[in-house]
């Protein structure tokens, strides 16, 4: 009996197309948006408080913590103040514990290149899926979504995005070698190219590699040359753009390594205690640097999306309570004009419980059908949100 | 089906129309016309008749069974079963085409037995005899009144009820698809062997019934019997 009920219910649906869509449509957004929003703002603050957990501490030139957090944590707004790596050399005396230098402020492609060390790998626990890691000067190392969107594999090269056209006498874009590529890790990682501290040195014009101008007497005079009434500068004095097996040995820095800039370091301290002296080493007004604990700025910036997300729900809720009235004037408007129908029904002999039976199954379906959808939509926004919490 | 009433009176609540049926025989096979005015108590017979109204006296006897001892569910199960009927104003379900509206009773029916194989071919032989093939995809609200008249017959006739009831069926209609749906319903009736009861206030109508009744004898405060013409 029941599959003749679901007949007369596919076919009201079906002849009534537009009412039965815009019900359907209602529905489905009233089901799928609170459920996204729920399950979008626990993805968010999972990812998020996890790469924060990851990362116990943070140090870097006073400033805002919010910044420096995503800057360090998930290579994303841009650092101008920079501190000298001697202040890694020193933390490392300190023995302290364990911590990485990052340099930021260059992209390949507008993904983010990150200098660092190899200890940042391990530090992450980064696998190589194809290659190795960076074991020279100008090599990179890809994230996988990098590699995958790019279409790169080792042995090919990618050029760094120019960062100021004009600027002939600043930093040129440096053609790195891929060396490898990470597995995907589901995190900012993916969608960052690593390379080697000293190479993003050079990308910002703090090294670079020439034409020795002492390896001829007639070099320097042509740093300068006219041809055909035209002044033209000699190659010897353009830095390299590719750093290779043949040119690697010119390359040289200029000041001390050791006052070389980094915008932060990530560290993880060994113990409490050693924890609670960093702070308490850094943390004072006279110093210009700051250690912050990232897990609490996240939190903080946690409380905000959870305050908009109640206040969304509070929406959520009053336009949920708007439709299902509408729903349900609807609901009851269909009842009354198909009083006619129903009394054909009683009039043929339908059982009592048919009509009460087709009413229910026809709201039901567009509940349950509704709610397939929702789900649909909460796993297509749950894939971009994960898309998007790699980038962020 | 034979019909036997008895002492039949029934009032509307909240009304003073009162109907009163002291005595009224119908054999099985007859086609009877029930004619009178408007407000005589014919479609009230029809409801009580089959049931959707209970009788506040006297006994309606369908066959073998008695009404009055039949609860609800038992009375929808002999609607269902035995009787069918085809309204006034067609009462076709729109969001179904014309093949979809004959087998509605078939739908409706947990107990009628028929396989849907059978009903098929039930339905395409109704739909031949009444000229609907061609019809069979369209939906009610394409179909002109003889073709929605035709619709419904074939509807009421579905199950091979012992009884059918035709409330007002021309009521609607012009004077030729009047008389066309009057024989129609005549020549398919008699074909099956069932009781007819039409119900007309067109006294034009009455031709080639077996028996007429007219119902203004009934609606009166002092019951009378029916007279036949």
């Amino acid at each position: 009996m029941n599959r003749h009920v679901l007949f007369f219910v596919w076919r009201y649906l079906a002849y009534n197309k537009v009412k039965s869509l815009v019900l359907w449509f209602s529905l489905t957004m009233i089901f799928a948006l609170p459920m996204c929003l729920g399950h979008l703002t626990r993805l968010f603050e999972h990812s998020v408080r996890a790469r924060a957990i990851d990362t116990p501490l943070v140090l870097g030139v006073k400033g805002s913590e919010y910044d420096l957090t995503l800057h360090a944590l998930y290579f994303q707004a841009d650092i101008q103040d920079t501190f000298p790596v001697q202040e890694w050399h020193a933390l490392m005396a300190k023995n302290r514990g364990a911590s990485v230098p990052v340099a930021l402020g260059f992209t390949a492609f507008s993904r983010p290149i990150v200098g660092t060390t190899l200890e940042y790998f391990e530090a992450r626990s980064m696998q190589i899926q194809e290659g190795s890691t960076f074991v020279q000067l100008g090599q990179c190392v890809l994230g996988s979504e990098v590699a995958e969107s790019l279409g790169l594999d080792p042995g090919m090269s990618l050029m760094s995005d120019a960062s100021n056209v004009f600027n002939l006498a600043g930093d040129y874009p440096l053609k790195m070698k891929v060396s490898g590529i990470f597995k995907p890790t589901g995190t900012p990682d993916d969608h960052a190219i690593f390379v080697d501290l000293k190479t993003h040195w050079i990308m910002e014009g703090l090294g670079h590699g020439h034409e020795s101008l002492s390896s001829s007497d007639d070099q320097a005079d042509k740093i300068l040359q006219t041809k055909d009434g035209v002044v033209t500068a000699s190659a010897s004095v353009l830095p390299y753009l590719e750093i290779n097996q043949e040119n690697q040995q010119t390359f040289h820095f200029h000041s001390a390594m050791h006052e070389l800039p980094v915008t932060a370091l990530l560290i993880w301290p060994s113990s409490v205690k050693s924890e609670t002296l960093l702070m308490g080493e850094f943390n004072h007004s006279s110093n210009r640097l700051q250690i912050i604990r990232p897990l609490e700025v996240v939190e903080s910036m946690m409380a905000w999306v959870i305050r908009i997300k109640q206040f969304m729900d509070l929406n959520y809720l009053l336009i949920g309570f708007t439709v299902f009235g509408m729903a349900a004037m609807i609901f009851f408007l269909s009842v009354r004009l198909r009083s006619d129908e129903f009394e054909t029904f009683h009039y043929l002999g339908c059982r009592r419980t048919f009509v009460s039976r087709l009413v229910i199954f026809e709201w039901g379906a567009l509940m349950f059908v509704a709610a397939c959808f929702a789900v649909v939509i909460t796993l297509f926004a749950d894939r971009w949100m994960r898309w998007m919490l790699s980038t962020v | 089906m034979d019909i036997l009433i008895e002492n039949l009176l029934f009032r509307w609540a909240y009304s003073k129309f009162e109907l009163s049926v002291p005595q009224l025989h119908l054999e099985s096979g007859v086609s009877a016309a029930i004619v009178g005015p408007s407000g005589s108590g014919k479609t009230t017979f029809l409801k009580l008749l089959t049931g959707i109204e209970q009788a506040d006296k006297g006994d309606v006897q369908l066959g073998e069974t008695l009404l009055a001892k039949l609860n609800g569910n038992q009375r929808r199960a002999l609607r269902q079963r035995s009787i069918g009927y085809v309204f006034q104003d067609f009462k076709l379900i729109e969001y179904l085409n014309v093949e979809e509206n004959i087998l509605t009773p078939w739908r409706l029916s947990e107990t009628s037995g028929h396989s849907r194989v059978h009903m098929k071919a039930r339905v395409s032989s109704l739909m031949d005899r009444l000229g609907l093939v061609s019809l069979k995809h369209r939906y009610p609200g394409k179909l002109s009144q003889g073709e929605r008249q035709r619709t419904a017959i074939a509807r009421a006739l579905l199950l091979k009820p012992g009884l059918v009831i035709a409330d007002e069926p021309t009521g609607n209609l012009d004077p030729d698809n009047t008389i066309l749906v009057r024989d129609l319903l005549l020549s398919e009736i008699t074909q099956q062997g069932a009781t007819l009861i039409v119900v007309t206030h067109d006294r034009s109508l009455i031709e080639g019934f077996d028996r007429v009744i007219d119902f203004a004898d009934f609606q009166s405060k002092t019951p009378v019997k029916a007279k036949a013409i």
